[in-house]
Order: structure tokens, then sequence, then C-alpha cells
């Protein structure tokens, strides 16, 4: 088999031949990203960068589909060249970095770069881009989840968007979607992707998670019970609506014809999801906290998130890292993060800023958007990550999906969850 | 194998009426012996350009698919020797148990219903005297030029729940509720079926349509002065005359849905649950969404044993001439 | 060779004997069959050509009127808006320009490799032919996925990940083309028109290229647009080989347009037509030498 030696003697990533580090002047820099916004907003993070470093920087930017952008990210890696500098990491594409030593491999360790910040950081977002305790992106947003509702529906049919708790959303959600066929809620069912983020979304906020801290799932716990439990009565008796997907026309559907009145989403939901579909809506949304669970946990979940990590070993590694650490973790650079994207910040300082506080958003009739996050950031829950989220997303949307039908009750739905993903996450 | 000698190839050229591009006149007398010519080195200069790409990009990456097949590696670093465990682990697997399963039924639908579905259809196309003949064959062998993303696009939007092309048509005219195509287990497997079906059966009619054409009318005639009725003509005459033909058809049916790919990945990203996967998107998802590189490997290897096995399985038992 | 279109080349072919006896006997049986027969035909017509059309009715509605219920045939208004906007929003032509591109190189290499390797198969006989050729028979029944993972690491260890490079490693052999090849030079070319170049003094390769290629013309053909569906329509290889969009084929870059956040379906109808555009002019003009390069190549397999 002298072609197995030969090809694992290929396999091995050789690394690129000239890693002499730039230390100062003009950088060419390679950035990756899926999304247009991060572009805009890097290029206006360029002077930010620049000052009080040596470097001169030269963005080279080049667009790719998240999940392709790992895959990529990789496949150049054992290709030894080609490789970007900086690459944003959306966080279920990240977890892909997480098996093996990809991410000690590939990544710049930023660990000591966070330090300065440490009490400022909301830790929530630093877990999802760790492993073995080193952090290797920093998060763009803290993408916690709000009541996104039709405040003049809610008027009309004289609902308080202040529900207490989610039993009692769900007895208002049973009475509307019985007498007048509406809704209070969206869950996506064709996209198994969509389909968990629906389901982790609650569940953090029960005091959950699918993973624990070691990357075990948690699946078999009373809070994913009772949380699945909750949406299995939702979807069955009418209050959560399933669409195909979040974004798509089929939510259009039901939000512009008035059947779905609020949805439970993160906060860039306004931007991906309503505003983009509903634009003749604009004025009657409102963003309102989420009810709680009576049995406990968080007054908000999380959901979402992308990274930027340097990458390591390259001339450019240190002007990279520069570059996504002053970029991100700048204050006024959160603020116009917030302001051009509509990306939360992620250090808790920012939330005070009067500039953010008095931001009236057209689109929700002038709305200070930022009273109600600022209220319950400090409440959201750690996210664990695990590099089988892959693996967790097919396997449990497949069992979700057969407790909304009634075939199994949603504590066998998740037992039988867990032990496929222990069938199928193998080394 | 394969024979050197179709003696009824040109028969049709025989029979006047022919456009083919192929110099007609030239029939050679049957069991005519090529390879006459004996040229040293020449046949391999002849041969060497197909044979050193194919050899590079086919044979050494099955070579390598059956190395990788016996390490872990996530697609950085070293592979590491595991032998045997990604095929223990696939045994085990109920997400591969189920990814074959699924490609089963697809083969099934092609072999079981879209082949017999071509012969029905080249059989209509054949009748004489048929008018818009070339009506229908343009529009029946449309599909086979299309992309299969593109067809798969137009699927996604015709089967939507909520605003599909079908759920719509059902509402308007019969006031149906809408039917979940994509989102129930067996219904989204009988969707992309049908899409198969759709994107397939033109193609394999094509050839149906040329072995019939082949069948001498006197063998018709003699059945027709027989009294035979229209099934013994059917197997009578008609079987025979498009056997040679079958085979390539049925395992050409077979291959095709067995490395399925565009359809599930398109339409129902393998869902719900895993019900549409299948497992060219088993490969797939194993090592550009998991990292699983060598388990990947592995499950190729298992599906190339059981596709070549059953490919030459239906060629024994189609009974292809064999000689070359 | 069977010719597809040999019914439509004469208006009116006759009737088998043996059925038109039967016309004879039961008229009234006949008419009721075929009557039968065209609506079959037609029901099946309106299932194939149904979806193409209200795709491409489609791409002239605005975004709106696309799902409108109940569904209608007609765009009212017709707008070019879908078009429009796909062509200013997405790097469409460039998209357009690889998948031609990289197809039209596959198709060139393809076509002389296995011109080449038929000629040699069809009129040699030398050592090691028999096992040559079992190798690559059996290859016909290799699935692509097999071979997925090896083909992507060897083409990004060579560091030519490129399109230009990448898109046509998959179809530059095909094991079905020398069946196709090898069928059109057995039946279109005479040994004895071979021994006579041969006996003029002409080098192999000067028969090949002066004596063979201008018979094969017609089979070139066949081949190559067959060569250039397979690379022109492939999904799965440029899926994993190409991240980068700029450097999307249209198959990726419609399915990108339909994955993305908001599904812009209008787009995605618009690029659809526009890419299909291609390969139905293609299979229009030159369908009947595709159809018996296709049976020839069946025939040999």
């Amino acid at each position: 088999m002298a072609a197995g030696t030969a090809l694992t003697g290929a396999l091995s990533a050789c690394g690129s031949g000239d890693t002499t580090e730039i230390t100062s002047g003009t950088v060419a820099l390679d950035f990756w990203t899926h999304d247009d916004g991060y572009i805009k907003f890097f290029e206006g993070a360029v002077p930010v960068a620049e000052k009080g470093s040596p470097f001169d920087y030269d963005l080279r930017v080049t667009k790719i589909a998240a999940a392709d952008l790992v895959t990529k990210l990789i496949a150049q890696a054992v290709a030894g060249t080609g490789t970007p500098d900086v690459a944003g990491l959306e966080i279920g594409a990240f977890s892909r970095m997480l098996r093996g030593e990809i991410a000690p491999e590939l990544l710049v360790d930023l660990t000591h770069d966070v330090e300065p910040f440490t009490d400022d950081l909301i830790s929530a977002r630093l877990t999802p881009f760790s492993k073995d305790g080193a952090l290797y992106a920093l998060d763009s947003d803290t993408p916690v989840t709000v009541l996104y509702h039709r405040a003049d529906e809610f008027e009309r049919l004289g609902i308080d968007a202040d529900f207490g708790t989610w039993e009692d959303f769900a007895d208002v959600g049973r009475t509307l979607a019985e007498k007048k066929g509406l809704s209070l809620g969206a869950f996506a069912v064709n996209d198994p992707g969509g389909t968990v983020q629906c389901f982790h979304i609650h569940l953090l906020q029960r005091g959950g998670d699918l993973f624990d801290a070691d990357g075990a799932p948690t699946l078999q716990s009373p809070e994913a019970e009772e949380t699945l439990a909750f949406l299995v009565d939702g979807v069955q008796s009418g209050f959560l609506t399933t669409v195909a997907d979040m974004y798509g026309p089929s939510i259009q559907s039901g939000l512009k014809a008035g059947k779905i009145l609020a949805v439970n989403m993160p906060s860039w939901y306004s931007s991906y999801g309503i505003q983009p579909n509903v634009p003749e809506q604009s004025g009657k949304w409102r963003v309102a906290a989420l009810p709680v669970f009576a049995g406990g946990g968080h007054r908000t979940g999380v959901g979402g998130g992308t990274g930027f990590a340097a990458l390591t070993d390259k001339p450019a590694t240190a002007a990279a890292r520069n570059l996504v650490v002053k970029g991100y973790l700048d204050p006024d650079q959160q603020i116009a993060r917030y302001k051009d994207l509509g990306y939360l910040p992620t250090l808790r300082s920012v939330y005070d800023a009067p500039e953010l506080l008095t931001l009236e958003s057209e689109y929700f009739g002038g709305q200070k958007l930022f009273e109600t996050f600022r209220d319950i950031v400090d409440d959201v829950p750690d996210v664990h990550q695990s590099a089988d989220i892959s693996i967790m997303n097919t396997v449990l949307s497949g069992h979700v999906l057969r407790a909304f039908k009634g075939t199994v009750s949603p504590a066998q739905a998740l037992a039988d969850a867990t032990e496929d993903f222990r069938g199928q996450a193998k080394g | 194998m394969t024979t050197t000698d179709i003696s009824n190839t040109d028969a049709p050229a025989a029979r006047g009426g022919s456009a083919a591009p192929v110099p007609s006149s030239r029939r050679g007398s049957a069991g005519r012996r090529t390879g006459s010519l004996r040229g040293g080195a020449a046949p391999y200069a002849f041969i060497a350009p197909f044979y050193v790409l194919y050899v590079l990009f086919m044979i050494i990456p099955i070579l390598a698919a059956l190395v990788l097949s016996l390490t872990e590696w996530v697609g950085l670093g070293m592979p590491r020797f595991i032998g045997l465990s990604n095929y223990a682990n696939l045994a085990t697997d109920s997400s591969f148990a189920t990814a074959l399963a699924n490609s089963l039924v697809y083969t099934l639908v092609a072999v079981i219903i879209v082949v017999p579905c071509a012969l029905l259809i080249a059989q209509g196309l054949n009748a004489k005297g048929l008018r818009m003949r070339d009506l229908f064959r343009v529009a029946f062998f449309v599909p086979m030029v299309l992309s299969p993303i593109v067809i798969a696009l137009i699927y996604s939007l015709i089967f939507d729940r909520d605003y599909g092309l079908l759920n719509a048509s059902l509402d308007a005219l019969f006031g149906l509720p809408h039917v979940d195509w994509l989102g129930d287990p067996t219904l989204a497997k009988g969707a992309i079926g049908f899409v198969l079906l759709w994107r397939t059966v033109g193609y394999l009619t094509i050839f149906f349509l040329a072995a019939l054409q082949n069948v001498p009318a006197e063998q018709y005639e003699a059945a027709a002065l027989d009294g035979a009725g229209r099934v013994r003509t059917f197997l009578a005459v008609t079987v025979p005359g498009i056997k040679p033909i079958s085979a390539f058809v049925i395992v050409t049916s077979f291959i095709g849905a067995a490395q399925l790919f565009d359809e599930p990945y398109l339409l129902t990203k393998g869902g719900p649950g895993e019900a549409t996967i299948s497992v060219a998107m088993f490969i797939y998802r194993a090592a550009f969404e998991r990292q699983q590189f060598g388990y990947a490997a592995a499950a190729g290897v298992v599906l190339f044993i059981i596709v070549f096995a059953v490919s030459q399985g239906l060629n024994r038992l189609l009974g292809i001439g064999r000689d070359s | 060779m069977s010719t597809i279109d040999a019914a439509s080349a004469s208006p009116a072919p006759t009737a088998p004997p043996g059925r038109r006896a039967e016309r004879q006997k039961s008229p009234r049986r006949f008419r009721v069959r075929r009557g039968l027969l065209y609506l079959t035909l037609c029901a099946l017509l309106v299932v194939f050509i149904l979806p193409l059309v209200w795709a491409l009715s489609g791409s002239f509605k605005q975004r709106g009127d696309i799902f409108a219920t109940p569904p209608s045939l007609i765009p009212s208004p017709a707008t070019l808006e879908n078009y429009r906007n796909l062509l200013t929003t997405q790097p469409f032509w460039s998209w357009f320009a690889i998948s031609i591109g990289t197809a039209a190189i596959a198709t060139v290499v393809s076509v002389f490799v296995c011109a080449m390797a038929g000629y040699g198969f069809a009129k040699f006989r030398f050592r090691g032919k028999r096992i040559l050729f079992a190798v690559m028979f059996s290859s016909l029944s290799i699935p692509f996925a097999v071979i997925l993972i090896p083909l992507f690491i060897l083409v990004v260890k060579s560091g030519l990940a490129n399109p230009w490079f990448a898109l046509i490693v998959p179809w530059v052999a095909p094991a079905f083309g020398i069946f196709m090849m090898q069928q059109f030079i057995v039946q279109a070319i005479p040994d004895e028109l071979l021994e006579s170049a041969r006996i003029d003094g002409s080098s192999e390769f000067g028969t090949f290229r002066r004596v063979v290629l201008p018979l094969l013309r017609p089979s070139l053909g066949a081949l190559g647009v067959w060569s250039f569906l397979q690379s022109y329509n492939s999904f799965m290889w440029p899926l994993v080989i190409i991240s980068n969009t700029s450097q999307y084929t249209l198959p990726l870059g419609l399915n990108i347009l339909y994955a993305s956040e908001n599904r812009s379906y209008d787009l995605v109808l618009a690029g659809a037509v526009l890419a299909s555009i291609p390969t139905i002019l293609v299979f229009i003009l030159l369908r009947r030498q595709l159809l018996e390069g296709l049976v020839a190549g069946a025939v040999k397999g």
C-alpha cells in the first residue's frame, strides 16, 4: 500500500513557507466573511485599528457562505496556502473547528488580548468561541431573545404584552388560536438547524442547554422536557404556527396576513426576519422582554452569533490580531456596530451609553429598543458548544417533529434523540 | 461485458428513411472483425491520454478512499490509522442505516417505477402515424438537459407547504387543505421519488425508443400472421428485441438513483429528521459538515461495494453479451 | 444506427402491416385506442411542461405575484424586474462565464481523449486490451460520492482549487464517452479506409487526424454535448470545491440565492431560466446527434 503512505504524507498540513511576521507598514490582509454587514463594519474599523499601531491596512475581502467558510478554511490550511488572515465564523460553523485540534492549529489564542476587558466583557459570549480555556474568536453580538409583537393587534384584541409567565402566555395563545385562528409564535420545521434553534432559545431561557461544558448532550433534563412539552402544546393547540423556516416566504405569508402576531427570536431577527418580510408593517411592531418560565430559568434566551478570529503563524498574524481586538473591543466601535448592523454590544458598559439608550427605532414606532435590551442583558444565559452540533441538529430536529405530531411523548423524544446522538457522535 | 458487434445497429439505415449522421451505405457484413490493425506501440499512444487522466482522477482516488477509510482524520494534521473502526462504527450508526434504506427506496423507485414508465412512454412515442411526435419528444427529453439543481429549485417552489403551486392549485380547484409534501417523512420520500422520475424518465425513454425502432417490422408481421394478441406480441417480439438495451437502462437508472444527492440536499436537506437523507448526502455531511473525512471515506467504500456488486449482478441477470 | 428521428424525417411513415390489418378489421377500436394514446401523451405533456412553463412565467412576475392564489400562468403585469435585479445584484455573468467556460474546457479535453482512446479500442488489437477495457467498464458503476473525498483532497493539496482547473477534473475522462466513440468508430470507419491510408505511408496519427476525425464529426458533436451537460449541470463537486461566491458556477449561485435568508425565489426563477437557455438551445439544435450518441454508448456499455 505505497499509496497509503504517500497519501498520509501528503495530508499532513505543511505550514506555509514564509512566516516572517510583518511588524509594521502596509499589510495586505485577507478577510473572509459571509455577510456584507461585516465587510462594511471592518472597513470602517480600519482607521481605529491603525491608530496607535504600526500598521497600514489594505483589506482584501472575500465573501463566502457561512458553512463553506470553514470547509474552505480547512481545505486551504491543508493545501498550506491561501488561508485568510481574519475570518468571521458563524457560531454553528465554528463548532466544526472544535473537532480534533483544528482551532488551536489555525487560530490565534486571544485569551491575553481580552484580559484588560475581563470585567466588562459579557462572559456568556466568550464560552461558545472557546476551547479548553483558550478563546479563539470574538463574538459580534449578544443575541438576546425578545418578544417581537404586533402592538396594534395586541391593542385591538386587548392583549397585554407583559404576560408574566410562559404558562400565562400559553393560556392567552390557546384562546386566541381557538377563537380567531391567530398565533403568538412561529416555529421552523423544514430546516433542521432552524428547528433546533427555535427549541434551543427556549431551552436556554428555561435554564437548560443542549450540551454541558464537556460537550456531552444534556437533553434528558427536566428543563428540556418541560421546554419541549411547552412547545408541543403550542404547536398542537395552535398558538405556535409551524413554518418552513423563520426567514422565507412561509413565515412571510403568516406575518403579512396578520396571522402571526408575535415571534420569540434573537435581537438580530428584526433585520433578518421582520423588516425584510413586512416592511409595510413599519410602526406596528414592538419589542418586549419575554415571559419567564414558572419553573425557573432566565429572562432571555440567546441564539446565533458570529466570532471573528485571526489566523495563526502567518506574516500578517500580528496585524490581524490587532484589527480584530481593536475593531471589536473598542466601545465606540461597539456603538457603531449596533447602529450600522443591529448587533448588540458585547461590553456590558456600552449598554449604559446614552447614545444607544435614547436611540429611537423608526420601524418599531419610535420605541427605544435599548431599554429592553439593557434590562435583560445581565441575565443572558451561557451556551455550551460541541463539535457535534451538526449531529444534534439532524437528530434532534427529527425527534422534535415527532413530538409535535404526537407520536411520542416529549420525554421519549428527548431520550430517543439522546440515544441517536450517542450512536452517531463518534470520533 | 460488451459485444463489439451489434448486428442490428444499422438495420434502420437499411430500412431507409434514416437521417442518421453515420454513412448509412456502409453496411458492414454482420460479424466483421474489427481490430484488424496491429500497430505495435500505436494503440497505446492512442489510449494513453485517456488512461493518464483516468488513473489520476479515478483509480488513485479510489485507492486513496480505501486508505483514508482506515484512518481518523478531521481534515487537518496527520490522519490517525484506526484499522476497521470506521466500518464498525458505520455498522452501528443508525443514521447510516437510514441513509442506506432511503437510497434503497430511491433505487427501487428508479428500477421498478421509472424504467417501466420509460418503456411505456417509448411504446407510445413509437406508435405509427403519431401526430405531434416531435413536440412530445422534445417535451419529454428536455428535463434531461436541465440542471438537476434547477429542477429541484423549481420543485421546491411547487411542493412548498404554505405557498407552493401544488397546494395552491389543489386549494383553488378542490378546496383541499394544504399538504406538507416535504415535511412528512413518507410524503417527502414520495416527492423526491417523483422529482427523480420527472428528471430521468425522458432520458431512459430515448434508449427504449431506439431499441423499439430496431425491432424488425417483419417480426411484428409474423406475429400478426400467427394471430398473436398485443400481450403475446409484446412478450414474444418486443421484449427480446429490447433486451440488450434494457440491461443498460436498468443499470444506468439504478446507479443514478444510488448516487442521488441534489434532490434531497436541496428539497429537504435530508429531512424531516433524516427521513430523506441519501448515502451520497451522508458522505457529504460527514466530511463537509462534521469534519469526519475518514468516516466519510468508509461510507463511500461501502457504497462502492454495494453499487458495484448490484450492477454486476444486474448485468449477469439481464445477460449482457460478453466479449470485447 | 437506429435513428430516433426517422419517423419525423419521413412525413407519413407507413404503419407495419400487422397494425394496418388491425385498422381495417376494427377501425373503431383503433380510433378509441389512438384517442387514449393521445390523451395519455397529452396528460404527460402537461406534467412535463407545466412546471417549466410556470417557472418561466414566474420569472416575469413581480415578486409578490409569483405565489398569488389562485395560481396563474400569465404574468400580469409582466415585468423584467427579476432579471434586472438578478443581473445587477448578483455576479450572474461571472457564474455564467465560469459554468460555460469550464464546461467547454472539460468538453474539449474529454472529446479529444475519448476519440483517441475509442479509436485505439475499436481498430487495434493489443496486449492488455481486455483488462483495460474491463477496468473501464466496471468504473461505470462507481458513484461519484465514492471518490468525492479523495478527489477533493487531491485537488486541494495540489494547490489547484481554482475553478478553471478544479471544475473540469471529474469530467475529463468519462468511461461512457469511450463506449460512445468506439461504437461510432466501428460503424463509421471501414478498415479498408485505414489500410489504404497506411499503404499510402501515412503515420498512425496522420491517419487519425486526416481520415478518422473528419468522418467522426457528428459523433464528436454528440459526445461533446453529452460531456458539456455533465459538467455544466453538476452540483455536488462544485459545492465542495468552490467556496468563493465570485467563483461560483450557475447551480451554486442559484442554490445560494435560494438558501439565503430571504429566499430570493424571484431571482432564482429568473436565474433558472437564463441558466437553462444554453442547454435547451443546444439540445434543440443538436438533439439528433446527441440522442444517437447516447444510444451508441448504451449499446456498447
